[in-house]
């Protein structure tokens, strides 16, 4: 037998010991196809990377939520997404730094497309309510004409 | 990528058949073609949710390393000179990224592999299953007697056969030149490991 043989046998057994997430092939070909989309507009940005993931612990008030650190050339954004649960419902809550008005929109990526639109105010806070849950991505502009951020996709 | 030698490829080698695939689904989107680029998706992310996973970051956070080098390819493949490098240059980017995070999050857990549920395919006679669990039985336990860092290591080299030495020796923090050899020294416990758990030489 060759590493080779041994390296396929972990291989399989690595695949059904951490198996690929239901829906994670399906999602990723959402957000490249996205991504398509917006290409075909020229649209130039400047990604923001994604600097740190914390999860709330549930059951607080009921629904799950979560913050989403982001960081770009002079820009940092924190975002808190909680998800309806019965009566309430979804969040979205967004802080700038350094704050700024900047115009927020959030894209929805995955079912029916759609998108909102809103500004910061001098605090940097913005926030959108009710949104349908999916997956979403956020774009801040500075000024009109100006390079958008974006963020990666997230889900509420 | 600079390590990988076209043709020399074994049979049944399946990590070579998914670039090949990769790089096919490329070179037709590049042609025009969308549907290459959901294939080249489609084939890649699970060898980069396992990629991500060797740096034990959560299932959201090697999510979310996944979706950023996707992103990050939208915006850099026409930096990819050579259409069959796809493959590599995603494992790399993904590499590159888990890293980051995993050096940036104060979140990191060990992932405790040993709770993961068991898949097995389910059409085969019962006496070839149980014969093929328990040699993947053997084969884990023999795995989890391993350093972490061999256990990453030989979890990309299993998604990635001819990984990028550079990147890989960047993202483990060890010297470019020892990554071979801790490769095949890694190897050799886990053959040692399995001899001692099962009194026989299977490989």
């Amino acid at each position: 037998m060759t590493p080779d043989d041994l390296l396929d046998h972990l291989e399989r057994v690595w695949s059904s010991r951490d198996p690929v997430p239901a829906g994670l092939v399906e999602r990723m070909q959402a957000l490249v196809a996205a991504e398509l989309e917006l290409r075909d507009t020229d649209l130039d940005y400047e990604l923001l990377l994604l600097i740190e993931r914390t999860n709330e612990l549930a059951g607080v008030r009921g629904g799950e939520a979560y913050t989403l650190q982001f960081s770009g050339e002079n820009l940092d954004l924190l975002v808190r997404a909680a998800g309806g649960e019965g009566e309430r419902t979804t969040r979205l809550d967004g802080w700038v730094v350094p704050a700024a008005e900047v115009s927020v929109r959030v894209e929805r990526i995955d079912g029916t497309l759609g998108s909102w639109d809103t500004s910061s105010d001098e605090r940097g806070r913005f926030e959108f309510v009710g949104l349908p849950a999916g997956m979403y991505r956020l774009w801040l502009t500075r000024e009109p004409g100006g390079k958008p951020f974006g963020t990666p996709a997230f889900e509420i | 990528m600079s390590t990988r030698e076209p043709g020399v490829s074994a049979p049944g080698d399946r990590s070579d058949q998914v670039w090949a695939r990769a790089a096919d689904g490329f070179a037709r989107w590049r042609g025009g073609d969308e549907s290459g680029l959901q294939q080249v998706v489609a084939v890649m992310t699970p060898v980069l949710w396992h990629v991500v996973r060797s740096y034990r970051l959560p299932a959201d956070t090697a999510e979310d390393v996944i979706q950023t080098t996707w992103l990050t390819f939208m915006r850099h493949h026409e930096s990819i000179k050579d259409g069959d490098y796809v493959g590599g240059w995603l494992t790399m980017s993904a590499r590159r990224e888990a890293w980051r995070v995993s050096r940036l999050s104060t979140r990191v857990t060990p992932v405790d592999v040993t709770t993961f549920e068991v898949r097995m395919p389910v059409q085969r006679s019962a006496e070839s299953v149980a014969v093929e669990a328990d040699r993947d039985e053997r084969l884990w336990q023999a795995v989890m007697t391993l350093s972490e860092r061999c256990q990453r290591l030989l979890r990309i080299v299993a998604f990635d056969r001819r990984p990028d030495y550079k990147a890989v020796a960047e993202t483990l923090g060890m010297p470019i030149g020892s990554i071979g050899p801790t490769r095949s020294r890694c190897l050799n416990k886990l053959r040692v490991a399995l001899g001692d758990a099962a009194l026989e030489e299977e490989y």
